[in-house]
C-alpha cells in the first residue's frame, strides 16, 4: 500500500482532487492523440461539404450598398453578415465556406494523382534500375529546378484560366516529393529474401511489385502525403491569389485576399478571415503529418 | 574534386537543357504563337502578309528540333526579342529588375540563415524549456501561412496601423545603401520572405543539434570535463551544422516562388512583379519567356553554388 502511494506521488496524482485527476488524463489523450487538428480539419471539410446548406447568403451576389459592412461583433455590424461583407458587399463568411470547398478538393484530387503517380514511379524507378531509373531520376531533378509559380503563369497565359488547368498543375506539383523516397525504400526492399523468394516461386512482375514491393513502401508514401498536403493547400493559394487558380468569381481563399489587399486601410475583414482558414488547415495539416510521421515511419523525421 | 565539379557540371547542363525543353514545348503546345500577339486572325485587321511576316519572324515555320536550337541558341546570346508592350530588349527590362530581386532574396536568406540557425541552437541547448517552444511556434507558425497573407498582414499591422514601415516599393535609393531612409523599404519584405525558410532551418538545425547532443563522443568529451560553452559550439554545432547547411540551398526553390508573391505583395520592383504585372496582364510573350528563364537561370547556378559548398564543407560528399 506505501508503495503505491508512493507510485502516485512519484507521477504527480497523489492527494489531488478527482477533478484535477480527470483533467490530467484528457490532457494526456490530448497529448498523445492530434485532437486538437482533427476537429479543426473536421470543422473546416464539413463547412466546405454542408456550404450549401450553412450558407446565409450567395457567395457571387453582392450588393453595391452592402460593401464593406464590418463583422456582427462591431457597432455596425449586422447579424445578416457574421463575417461582415468584402469590396463588392459579398458575405465573407459564405464566401470563407465555399473557399474551404475548392481549396480541400484542389488538395485532395491532386494529392491522390499525385500519391499514385509518385509512388508508382518510384517502384518502377527502384525496382527497374538500369534507364529506366535514371529516366525517372532525371526528370525529378529537371522538374524541381523549374519555379513552379512561374511555370503556372507561363501554362494559364498559354491555355487560359480553368479548373481543369489548375487540377492539372497541382498534380505536377503533388507527384515528385513521392519518387525519391519511395525509390529508395523500394531499392532496400528488391534486395530482401522474400523479394527473390517470390521470384523463384515463379510470382509474375505485377504480383511482385503489388503483393511484395508496395506493402513495404505503403506507410511511407501515406506519411509523404500527410506531410505534403499543407504545401500543396499554400500553392493553390498562391496560385489563385497571383490570379492563376479558379477562374475568379469562384470564391477561393487566395482570390479573396488578393481582392481585399486594395482596401486595407478600410477593411480588414475580408482578408483576415480566408487567410486565417489557410493558416489553420496547414497548421494542422502539418500536426497531424507528424503526428503520423511518428507513429507509422519513425525514420523520416529528418523530412 | 575535379570528378566531382565535372559530374555536377554535366547534371547542372542536363538540368537546363530538360527546363529549356519544357519551357519551349509549352510554348508550343498552346495555340499558334500569333494568336497570343494579335486576338483573332484578322480581328483588328491585321493583313494576310503581315500575318506570314509574323510567323517568319517567330520561326514557326521550321521544324520543332530546328526551331528549339535557335531558341536556345538565341538566348544564350542573351537575345531574348524584344518585348511587345513597351518594344523594349526583353533583357534589358529584365537586367534592369533582377537587382531587386537579388538584393530581395540575398536579404531574406540572410535573415532566414541568421534567425534559423540561432532559434535551432537556442531550442536545442535549451531543450523543453520556454526558448524551445517559442521557437518551434515560430517553426510552426512560418510554414503554416501562405506569404501572401503574412504579407497583407505585415502591411496592414506596420505600416497601415502602426505606420513603421512603408506599406511598398523599394524607395528612391538616394545616398547611403544602408541609410534608414531606403532600408526601411526592405525590412518587411526581407522578413516575410525569410520566415518560412527560416523555420524550415530552425526545424533541421534543432534536430541535428538534438541528436549530436545525445551522442557517446559528446557524452565522452562531457565526462572528460569540457566546458558547456566549447562542448556545443565546438564538439556539437561543429557536426550539427552540415544538414541545415545544405537545406539552406535546397530551399532556394521554394524561396524563389516566395519571391514572386512577395514582390506581388510589396508592389517590389523586381522579376516576378514585371512576370504578372507586365508580361501576363500585357500578354507580352516574349518577356514571359525570359523572366522565367532568368529564374531557372537563378535557380540552377545557386544550386550548383550550393553543390560546391556542401562538398567543401563535407568532404565525404565528393567521393560518393
Amino acid at each position: 500500500m506505501a508503495l503505491h502511494e508512493e507510485d502516485l506521488k512519484k507521477l504527480g496524482l497523489h492527494e489531488r482532487p478527482p477533478v484535477i485527476r480527470e483533467l490530467r488524463s484528457i490532457w494526456i489523450f490530448i497529448r498523445s492523440w492530434p485532437v486538437i487538428p482533427i476537429v479543426i480539419l473536421g470543422l473546416l471539410i464539413l463547412s466546405g461539404l454542408l456550404a450549401d446548406v450553412l450558407a446565409t447568403q450567395d457567395p457571387r451576389q453582392g450588393g453595391i450598398r452592402d460593401r464593406h459592412i464590418p463583422p456582427a461583433w462591431t457597432e455596425e455590424g449586422t447579424t445578416e453578415h457574421i463575417l461582415g461583407t468584402d469590396h463588392a458587399g459579398r458575405d465573407v463568411f459564405t464566401r470563407t465556406l465555399y473557399g474551404a470547398r475548392i481549396s480541400l478538393a484542389v488538395a485532395a484530387a491532386a494529392l491522390l494523382s499525385g500519391f499514385i503517380i509518385g509512388t508508382t514511379l518510384g517502384i518502377v524507378s527502384g525496382y527497374a534500375g538500369g534507364w529506366i531509373d535514371e529516366l525517372i531520376t532525371r526528370i525529378v531533378d529537371i522538374w524541381q529546378a523549374l519555379p513552379f509559380l512561374m511555370v503556372a503563369l507561363v501554362c494559364v497565359m498559354i491555355f487560359g484560366q480553368s479548373t481543369t488547368l489548375l487540377l492539372t498543375l497541382m498534380v505536377l506539383l503533388a507527384w515528385h516529393p513521392f519518387v525519391r523516397v519511395i525509390r529508395s525504400q523500394t531499392l532496400t526492399i528488391k534486395n530482401q529474401p522474400y523479394v527473390d523468394l517470390a521470384r523463384v516461386a515463379g510470382a509474375s512482375l505485377p504480383r511482385i511489385l503489388l503483393r511484395h514491393i508496395l506493402p513495404g513502401v505503403i506507410n511511407t508514401a501515406v506519411v509523404i502525403a500527410t506531410l505534403s498536403v499543407g504545401s500543396l493547400i499554400l500553392a493553390e493559394a498562391a496560385l489563385s491569389f497571383l490570379g492563376a487558380g479558379v477562374p475568379a468569381p469562384t470564391p477561393a481563399w487566395g482570390i479573396m485576399v488578393a481582392e481585399a489587399r486594395g482596401y486595407l486601410k478600410t477593411a480588414w475583414w475580408p482578408a483576415i478571415f480566408p487567410g486565417m482558414s489557410i493558416f489553420l488547415v496547414v497548421l494542422s495539416l502539418n500536426f497531424m503529418g507528424d503526428w503520423l510521421r511518428d507513429k507509422l515511419d519513425p525514420r523520416l523525421r529528418q523530412l | 574534386m575535379s570528378r566531382f565539379l565535372v559530374r555536377r557540371l554535366f547534371s547542372m547542363f542536363i538540368s537546363i537543357i530538360g527546363a529549356t525543353i519544357f519551357i519551349f514545348a509549352l510554348t508550343r503546345v498552346g495555340p499558334d504563337p500569333r494568336y497570343l500577339y494579335i486576338p483573332e486572325t484578322g480581328g483588328i485587321g491585321i493583313q494576310e502578309d503581315l500575318w506570314e511576316e509574323l510567323g517568319e519572324q517567330l520561326g514557326i515555320n521550321d521544324p520543332l528540333p530546328v526551331q528549339y536550337g535557335k531558341w536556345v541558341w538565341r538566348m544564350l546570346q542573351g537575345d531574348m526579342g524584344e518585348s511587345i508592350g513597351t518594344l523594349r530588349p526583353v533583357s534589358s527590362i529584365i537586367w534592369q529588375h533582377l537587382p531587386a530581386t537579388l538584393w530581395l532574396a540575398l536579404g531574406a536568406w540572410i535573415f532566414a540563415a541568421v534567425v534559423g540557425l540561432t532559434m535551432g541552437i537556442l531550442a536545442s541547448v535549451k531543450r523543453a524549456t520556454i526558448w524551445d517552444y517559442l521557437a518551434r511556434a515560430f517553426a510552426l507558425v512560418g510554414q503554416a501561412t501562405p506569404q501572401f497573407f503574412t504579407g497583407v498582414l505585415a502591411i496592414m499591422i506596420f505600416s497601415v496601423y502602426m505606420g513603421w514601415f512603408p506599406a511598398g516599393t523599394r524607395g528612391n535609393h538616394d545616398g547611403f545603401f544602408l541609410a534608414w531612409g531606403n532600408l526601411k523599404f526592405y525590412i518587411l519584405p526581407w522578413m516575410v520572405l525569410g520566415w518560412p525558410a527560416a523555420a524550415g532551418i530552425m526545424r533541421l538545425t534543432r534536430s541535428s543539434m538534438l541528436e549530436i547532443l545525445d551522442s557517446e563522443y559528446i557524452k565522452l568529451a562531457r565526462a572528460k570535463g569540457v566546458a558547456r560553452l566549447p562542448l556545443i559550439w565546438k564538439h556539437g554545432l561543429k557536426n550539427a551544422i552540415i544538414p541545415p547547411l545544405t537545406s539552406m540551398l535546397v530551399l532556394l526553390a521554394d524561396y524563389l516562388n516566395g519571391a514572386l508573391v512577395v514582390e506581388i505583395v510589396f508592389s517590389w520592383p523586381g522579376i516576378g512583379q514585371v512576370a504578372l504585372n507586365q508580361a501576363v496582364y500585357d500578354n507580352d510573350w516574349p518577356l514571359l519567356v525570359g523572366t522565367v528563364f532568368s529564374f531557372i537561370g537563378i535557380y540552377v547556378s545557386f544550386a550548383f553554388i550550393a553543390d560546391l559548398l556542401y562538398a567543401f564543407i563535407d568532404p565525404r560528399i565528393r567521393y560518393s
